[in-house]
């Protein structure tokens, strides 16, 4: 990096020249120290108008604590202009951000968010905008962040823009800058999306140049699955594409960062998905096609237990449908088979919806797969009864058991080791029949599409699976596990999913805009 | 240009600035003995002066052939335990009266210390820390470096040259405006540059 001045050289009058800081868009920044023994930073200001000069001075006397002072406006010995600025020992946020890839902290995130943020309000309660809100303009001194080189860049317009190389400016830039609106909603916009690598790491746009991330900021809808839910309502509405659908103000958004940010404990299951303009490949068979790109939206407990119960309701109804087709199919009308059948698709359906819905709009797995499991075990146990086993003899007390029984059930295990053994069988079969694949992707309101027929493939293969290696293991010599078993697992995900309750995401991009992209980065 | 840049003879000071810029600041002590104490407003003899609670003179570091000893009869932590007379090793922590302070040796071999206040400003001047040059300081890439300078392809030493101090660096670059080629002496005062670098040294007291 190279500087016009270097060491020792006194540019301006009073203030000698110690090293040079960096180079912004705007000009050279020095540390300098005044003749009394003050630290200052010197921004050279070069080929500004007096307009926008007076664009400076008019903001020379704002004051906030999150706001880099501005100490005065001069003119050098050669006739160039200087800002003579607080110096801040520390590093602007984009150098703390290159160090964590994957976001800051929630809290850390949160906190200097809205130091940030609230420097804007002051800005714009002051009738300035930025216009280049960044982490390069913020900087980090002793945990407090403070915002800079505003001011200057009030009259930056959009031809700069074109002609600056400098990439790290259009990543922040709202769409309507594109047909030079610069209201303060741009600035909204820029908090958004500074909000938004905050918390990930990565600005929601990116593109090889200019042009194909301005027309992203016009077209695509950022990929919030990264964020944690509960900043998905505020990043939403901070990057919608129409200014008037955005916070009507910085202080609306403050307040929302401050309402909902609250749950610090929520933290979001870092998955590497697809950006939102490239379609997903899926490639394992355990995989259900919702691959977390639809923006998730809370839904109040109340509202969800009432959605539940209406999707328990329908569930069996839809159950008897299927049955029938079995029915059909075999062309055998055993209503012990068909019984068993029915029910065991029913508590299979309820039990993935019981155990999803409560974490509807999240991204935890693991208490998912354990609710899941836990009920997979208690349906292993209904369904072991469903289809007529008795616990052999030793255990029942009641000795006096109808010997007919056994040509209509499943019959009387004989021995403890059968009835262990078969009781494992059921029990371990539906645990990880309903732990295994992801049901609650079925159940999740912002799913894809209503209905597809991927879970229905993906858990009868793996009930089919589990079949193969349960009749593997059947050394006893037991009867072997009823093969309905399988059907009942893939109608249960197509029950599932034709009761559970389904909001279509917003409209993605279209196909003309993406091609338009494409043509403009090429 | 203060009058010491335009005689490259005058000996270096026995601290001084090292100015290295878009990099940052350090605080270069060239001694081998040195005091840590409270910045007053004479300056004085303390070679480390730290704007925090701590005694006029309140500790004193010793550089002998292998290592560094930390000697004081004040408050001071090492690693949280409280020390007198302690040789200190890379990456220790210590709490020089109310002054937290990370005491490094970056590179390995190299006897020259960097010491690094932290969580806010405690010295006089906007430094990053306190550079305890023993025989040779390294800029460079990657983390085994006095000073990091992720930009430079091949790393720069400044080293003791009797009484004077040194530069290499392999390639072109001007000491005070005068091109050098791969090594040259440094004046007490004044600015070196390349293209992919640019420092200058400031004596610290006249």
């Amino acid at each position: 990096m190279t500087f016009t001045y270097r060491w020792g050289q006194r540019p301006l009058a009073g203030f000698s020249i110690k090293r040079g800081l960096g180079r912004g868009g705007f000009g050279e920044v020095y540390f300098a120290v005044s003749d009394g023994g003050k630290e200052v930073a010197l921004k050279l200001i070069r080929g500004h108008n007096d307009t926008e000069l007076r664009g400076i001075a008019n903001c020379l006397n704002l004051k906030h604590p999150n706001l880099v002072h501005l100490y005065d406006l001069r003119t050098g010995t050669t006739g160039d202009h200087w800002l003579v600025m607080e110096y801040i020992q520390g590093e602007p946020l984009s150098t703390q951000l290159l160090r964590h890839p994957k976001g800051l902290a929630e809290s850390q995130a949160r906190e200097w968010f809205l130091q940030a943020a609230r420097a804007v309000a002051y800005l714009h309660d002051h009738a300035v905008v930025h216009r280049d809100i960044k982490p390069a303009n913020l900087f980090v001194e002793d945990g407090a962040v403070k915002l800079g080189d505003y001011g200057l860049s009030k009259s930056v317009g959009h031809s700069q823009h074109m002609q600056s190389s400098n990439v790290g400016t259009i990543h922040y830039m709202a769409p309507e800058v594109a047909s030079g609106h610069y209201s303060k909603q741009i600035d909204i916009y820029a908090c958004g999306v500074m909000l938004f690598e905050m918390l990930t790491g990565d600005v929601p746009f990116k593109g090889e140049s200019w042009g194909e991330i301005a027309i992203k900021h016009q077209t695509d809808l950022p990929n919030l699955s990264k964020v944690p839910t509960a900043y998905v309502p505020i990043l939403e509405r901070a990057l919608n594409k129409k200014a008037e659908k955005r916070f009507a103000n910085m202080d609306e958004m403050i307040q929302a960062v401050e309402k909902f940010g609250q749950p610090a404990s929520v933290t979001p299951i870092r998955t590497k998905s697809a950006p939102v303009q490239e379609p997903t490949i899926v490639t394992s068979v355990a995989r259900p096609p919702i691959a977390g790109k639809t923006p998730r939206v809370e839904i109040p407990t109340g509202g969800r237990f009432r959605e539940l119960s209406v999707s328990l309701f329908l569930a069996p109804l839809v159950a008897v449908p299927i049955t029938a087709i079995w029915a059909i199919f075999t062309g055998s009308v055993n209503w012990h088979v068909l019984g068993a059948l029915f029910l065991t698709m029913t508590a299979i359906a309820w039990s993935a919806m019981l155990a999803s819905k409560p974490w509807e709009g999240r991204e935890a797995s693991r208490p998912r797969r354990l609710t899941l499991a836990a009920f997979g075990a208690g349906v292993g146990l209904l369904a072991f009864w469903f289809d007529g086993w008795m616990v052999p003899e030793v255990w029942m007390r009641d000795e006096a058991l109808p010997a007919g029984l056994d040509s209509f059930w499943g019959g009387i295990l004989k021995g403890e080791q059968a009835a262990v053994q078969m009781l494992t069988g059921y029990l371990v079969f539906f645990t990880l029949a309903l732990m295994v694949p992801r049901w609650w992707l079925s159940v999740e309101r912002r799913r894809s599409e209503r209905f597809t027929l991927y879970p229905l493939f993906a858990t009868g293969l793996w009930a089919l699976i589990l079949l193969h290696f349960w009749r593997d293991a059947n050394v006893a010599k037991l009867p072997d596990p009823p093969g309905y078993l399988v059907l009942a697992l893939a109608g249960a995900a197509a029950i599932v999913q034709l009761v559970s309750p389904w909001t279509p995401a917003p409209s993605r991009v279209p196909r003309f805009r993406r091609r338009l992209s494409e043509s403009v980065a090429a | 240009m203060p009058p010491e840049a335009s005689n490259p003879e005058s000996l270096p000071k026995k601290r001084f600035y090292w100015w290295i810029d878009g990099v940052g600041a350090w605080l270069v002590c060239l001694n081998s003995r040195i005091s840590i104490g409270q910045a007053t407003p004479e300056g004085g003899p303390i070679d480390v002066p730290l704007f925090a609670d701590v005694s006029r003179i309140h500790a004193s570091l010793t550089r002998d052939e292998e290592s560094y000893l930390l000697e004081t009869n004040r408050d001071v932590t090492i690693q949280g335990r409280p020390a007198t007379r302690s040789v200190l090793r890379h990456g220790d922590r210590l709490m020089i009266g109310s002054c937290p302070m990370k005491f490094e040796l970056p590179v390995p071999g190299c006897l020259s210390a960097r010491l690094t206040p932290e969580g806010g400003r405690r010295l006089p001047m906007a430094v990053d820390g306190v550079l305890l040059m023993a025989d040779l300081l390294v800029l460079g890439r990657g983390e085994k470096v006095h000073v990091p300078l992720p930009d430079l392809e091949q790393p720069l030493y400044l080293f003791r040259q009797k009484d004077r101090l040194g530069i290499r660096w392999p390639g072109e670059f001007r000491v005070d405006g005068e091109r050098c080629r791969d090594r040259a002496t440094l004046p007490a005062a004044g600015c070196v540059s390349s293209e992919s670098f640019t420092f200058a040294i400031e004596p610290v007291g006249k």
